[in-house]
């Protein structure tokens, strides 16, 4: 899957570091797993456009029927204000699919890879080949 | 002392004191001067339109690698003891992750934009990441005799023809040359800052330390200019869930987490 070839790529050359991975400014990536995604479904309790990276609150389902809390960090608004996103993008009760790298110590949180809308609409974090706009336009 | 003495003295010391403004402060410009001054930035090449961001398929490694530095052996063997501490998990996190900004040199390679300003006798450098700012002097001043060290150091500047060549010494002990490579007291940059194409500039940085490389080190990177952006803020303490430790592990921090313990003082 291209995509998932680009990420890797991109942890790879975070991991080298002898050229530092322009996804990752501010930090590496060691804490979360690039090469796997994981999906959750559920609702966004709180949405943080800041820097250095966005944030997201993220209620999702238990099997006790109640709900975890978790915390995915994504790009800076710098990343994200240039390629279709705004601090608009989501607001606190939507009801979206996050696709998230996972935290490698199990705690209930990772990167945001991209989010999902029920109508189909995707939007990405990371950047895609050709640009996140085209990313988004391929749909 | 009788009072006319003390009043000679007093008048000495006063005569002084106002003779060394005079020593250290270039005299005012007059009105048509400045204008003058102002009217001269509009021959320099017009970066100061829109921002320039780095090329990121550079920054992936399109087009090579850059020629990594030739270090001496001691340099040579804090970078191996740094790549083998990576293997522990240390050193995977630099203190970017704690919000210290990297400084001068790496600070001109992140990976959000950077934008130019014009002044008489002034080049300032506004970087997205951090929110740092260069002041490069091109009034023809010489470098300080003896600056304290900073992040961007001490930078002078001057124009060979349409090119803006930055010279800087003075960095702040800790800041790297690249992941895992410090520097010396010796070190000393200089930038090239070559328009290619209207919207392309390339900055070709050489780095030189007799102390950490065992000859110059110069990398060329292109910039691309980007006419409707404009530069963000970027306050890194504002919502920072990725703080290192001591040995650089990458750490995260969840809103759910209990507050750190406040470090000791």
């Amino acid at each position: 899957m291209k995509r998932i070839r680009i990420l890797a790529a991109v942890a790879a050359l975070a991991a080298v570091g002898a050229v530092s991975a322009p996804a990752f400014a501010h930090h590496s990536t060691a804490m979360f797993d690039m090469e796997h995604t994981v999906n959750l479904n559920g609702t966004v309790k709180d949405f943080q456009w800041t820097q250095p990276h966005t944030w997201i609150d993220f209620e999702v389902p238990n099997a006790a029927g109640g709900s975890d809390t978790y915390g995915v960090e994504g790009m800076s608004p710098s990343y994200l204000g240039r390629n279709g996103w705004s601090k608009h993008t989501l607001s606190p009760g939507d009801k979206v699919t996050l696709t998230i790298h996972p935290l490698r110590d199990g705690r209930k949180g990772g990167f945001d890879a991209s989010v999902s809308w029920p109508n189909g609409k995707t939007m990405y974090n990371l950047p895609q080949r050709g640009g996140a706009a085209a990313a988004a336009q391929a749909k | 002392m009788d009072f006319n003495l003390k009043r000679a003295a007093l008048t000495a010391v006063l005569a002084l004191a106002a003779a060394a403004p005079a020593v250290t402060q270039a005299a005012a410009e007059t009105p048509q001067q400045r204008a003058a001054s102002y009217a001269a930035l509009g021959k320099l090449p017009d970066w100061e339109e829109g921002v320039w961001q780095i090329d990121w398929s550079a920054l992936f490694g399109a087009g090579g690698r850059p020629e990594p530095p030739a270090l001496t052996p001691e340099a040579q063997a804090k970078l191996d003891a740094f790549r083998a501490g990576m293997k522990n998990g240390e050193n995977v996190q630099n203190q970017n992750a704690n919000c210290i900004p990297p400084g001068t040199p790496q600070i001109m390679q992140m990976p959000y934009p950077l934008e130019f300003i014009f002044s008489p006798g002034r080049v300032t450098i506004a970087i997205e990441t951090d929110s740092q700012v260069r002041r490069v002097f091109t009034d023809g001043r010489k470098h300080m005799d003896d600056p304290d060290l900073t992040f961007n150091g001490d930078s002078i500047g001057h124009w060979e023809g349409k090119d803006l060549v930055i010279d800087t010494i003075g960095l702040e002990p800790h800041t790297e040359i690249a992941q895992g490579v410090g520097h010396s007291d010796q070190i000393h940059i200089v930038e090239r800052v070559h328009q290619v194409s209207p919207d392309r500039i390339d900055i070709a940085t050489t780095i030189t330390d007799p102390k950490i490389l065992t000859k110059p080190w110069t990398v060329n990177r292109p910039y691309l200019r980007h006419r409707d952006w404009q530069i963000q803020e970027y306050v890194c303490e504002q919502n920072n869930h990725d703080s290192a430790d001591q040995e650089g592990r990458a750490g995260f921090k969840l809103d759910n987490d209990a507050p750190a313990a406040p470090a000791a003082h």
